[in-house]
């Protein structure tokens, strides 16, 4: 028997990504803001390089800009985890537990984590207050004062706390609805809906 | 007692930046420090170099992976090399390598590749349990090649140079792809699996059908191992010519779905910032307690040879590559290994290369290897039989480990001190 190469009956490509009509309006706009994000931060590495080979200079905001970037992409990201379930955890005995506990523990880690996030949007607003204050007027990219770049801390966080805890009211409803409801609550993917 | 909360918190499934932000709000609060500190320890992701390339590879290896690359890529590679004894095993391992490195072994790889690569080698005769077994493994193969996320993070942590990670990482990179390659040739041999004759019409064809993208893994490695274009503008331009040549060459990715490619793939890399964040608060506060000293001083009592430390320093991390994911494992382990690895007079670069190689096999081990999760989903096969199809080749990659841990020179043969 000789080689060949062919294509399963999966077909190379995971699906569902093109599949428009499922996608809440919360996904769209986070594809949307993503891919500006994305795009800013490819043109803020792109500017550095053809200044480079066009020698003309006054480019050293990109790579602030490239790093404030970062930290839009950190809290907004994980905002997207969080709906996605898909942060990074131990989860050792999650695997082994039954459906609607493990549902039940998992809205309960997740009302933890809201929490948590919660109590550092109030320490982050107050470093971020503190930062517009004694920052002065120097601005940093696109016009915007470097005081104000800070202020990102306490909006992601209290995003990132806003989306655990609908995170975990959908999970505990989850948890209380039997199995043969479900369909009606995770139209989104494997585990409960949309946060 | 709020060291056991979280410890059963982590357990119980928090997601680990929640856990870090808790220990970090704990430990500042008994010792009356301010928790602005955790803000500002968080804000530094805005100073810490290379993170900006992050985001841009996961894009990139994302958008590839949509793309049919792969299937262009595999026939390249099977042109290339199946006509060796179990060639196309031998492609699979290479090409897994290859994704791996480009998205960071995020289980895009098994996904990606898994679906095309799998039928194909059952279709050709080879063993369900050794292709099972290699696809699943093949999940983390190429975490020492450019451009790895994982040594980018690494050497975030460890403030070493990024090109000497890469350019230490290439020959054990190397030493791994060749065992497994060896010992796959072997199998095949005795199964007697027929290879494919070579033939030159074949590989013009194969090249003239991916010209685009042959060139690119070339123009990354060549580019950051000769240091003639740093790993950011690796990492720029990598994502711009792929974005070219998938979206208006090829055109297999279509405009309308760039943003849920990047949505996907911001998923993946806002859960490690925020770790990344998270872990820098938490290391603040440990080392201002002391704890890494009182920690060489315990391993200073037990272990006096660089020797034994080295055993029982792998053995470790590969209990730590079980149980905590590979970016996680970074911003937490690596701080507080690099002093004690210093006293032993290894040397960060070698750290890291033994770091990455555990942590590989790490997500093919049970109870929380990824790749076992992420292949029993893609191939619908239990997480156990994954297990035991993946343990020759997880034996291969301890020995390569052993060859790695004990070996220096392989790693640090191209560095200069």
């Amino acid at each position: 028997m000789s080689e060949t190469l062919e294509e399963g009956p999966d077909g190379g490509k995971p699906a569902a990504i093109d599949d428009d009509t499922k996608r809440s309006l919360v996904v769209r706009i986070e594809e949307v803001v993503f891919s500006i994000l994305l795009a800013l931060l490819i043109v803020a590495g792109l500017l550095p390089i053809a200044g480079r080979i066009f020698e003309f200079s006054g480019l050293t905001w990109t790579s602030g800009l490239s790093h404030h970037l970062v930290l839009w992409i950190a809290l907004l990201g994980a905002g997207a985890a969080t709906r996605d379930r898909k942060h990074i955890s131990i989860d050792a005995i999650g695997h082994a537990l039954p459906r609607r506990v493990r549902l039940g523990l998992r809205a309960l880690t997740e009302l933890f984590s809201a929490l948590v996030c919660g109590l550092l949007v109030d320490v982050a607003w107050s470093f971020s207050s503190d930062e517009r204050e004694f920052a002065g007027d120097a601005t940093a990219f696109f016009g915007i004062p470097e005081g104000w770049l800070p202020t990102a801390i306490p909006i992601g966080l209290a995003l990132l706390s806003m989306r655990f805890f609908v995170a975990a009211g959908m999970d505990a409803r989850a948890a209380f609805i039997s199995e043969d409801d479900t369909s009606t609550v995770s139209s989104n993917g494997q585990r409960g809906s949309t946060p | 007692m709020s060291k056991i909360v979280a410890l059963i918190l982590a357990l119980a499934g928090l997601p680990l930046f929640a856990v870090m932000a808790f220990v970090a709000i704990i430990g500042h609060r008994a010792s009356d420090i301010d928790l602005q500190a955790i803000i500002i320890a968080f804000y530094q992701i805005t100073e810490l170099p290379l993170l900006e390339t992050l985001p841009l590879f996961a894009f990139s290896g994302y958008v590839l992976a949509r793309s049919d690359a792969p299937t262009r890529l595999i026939r390249v590679t099977n042109a290339l090399f199946g006509w060796l004894p179990g060639g196309l095993a031998i492609v699979a391992i290479w090409l897994c390598s290859l994704v791996t490195a480009m998205t960071g072994a995020s289980g895009v790889t098994i996904v990606a590749l898994g679906g095309i690569l799998l039928p194909a080698m059952l279709k050709n005769a080879y063993p369900e349990r050794f292709s099972l077994g290699l696809l699943t493994t093949g999940g983390s193969l190429g975490l020492l090649f450019p451009p790895s996320l994982p040594i980018i993070l690494y050497a975030v942590m460890s403030e070493t140079p990024v090109e000497d990670l890469f350019i230490a990482g290439f020959l054990p990179g190397l030493l791994i792809l060749t065992l497994l390659s060896f010992y796959t040739s072997l199998r095949c041999r005795h199964a007697g699996i027929t290879p494919t004759p070579f033939s030159w019409k074949e590989l013009r064809g194969a090249l003239r059908a991916s010209m685009w993208e042959v060139p690119l893994p070339f123009f990354v490695a060549t580019g950051i191992y000769s240091g003639g274009i740093t790993v950011s503008e690796a990492a720029v331009t990598a994502a711009t010519y792929i974005l070219i040549v998938e979206v208006c060459i090829y055109r297999d990715v279509k405009l309308s779905q760039l943003g849920a490619i990047a949505r996907e793939s911001m998923v993946l890399v806002g859960g490690i910032l925020i770790i990344l964040g998270m872990s820098l608060a938490v290391t603040n506060y440990i080392i201002d307690t002391d704890a890494p000293r009182q920690l060489l001083e315990y391993v200073r009592q037990y272990m006096t040879s660089p020797y034994t430390f080295l055993l029982a320093l792998n053995l470790f991390l590969l209990l730590v590559g079980c149980m905590i994911d590979i970016y996680a494992a970074t911003t937490l382990v690596v701080p507080l290994l690099l002093p004690i690895a210093a006293e032993y007079e290894i040397s960060p670069v070698h750290l890291g290369v033994i770091f990455l190689t555990n942590m590989g096999i790490g997500y093919a081990t049970p109870p929380v290897g990824m790749n076992l999760f992420i292949a029993s989903i893609r191939f619908r096969k239990p997480v156990l039989q994954l297990y035991w199809a993946s343990i020759p080749f997880i034996a291969l990659l301890l020995l390569a480990l052993a060859v790695i841990t004990y070996w220096p020179a392989l790693t640090l043969v191209f560095i200069e001190e």
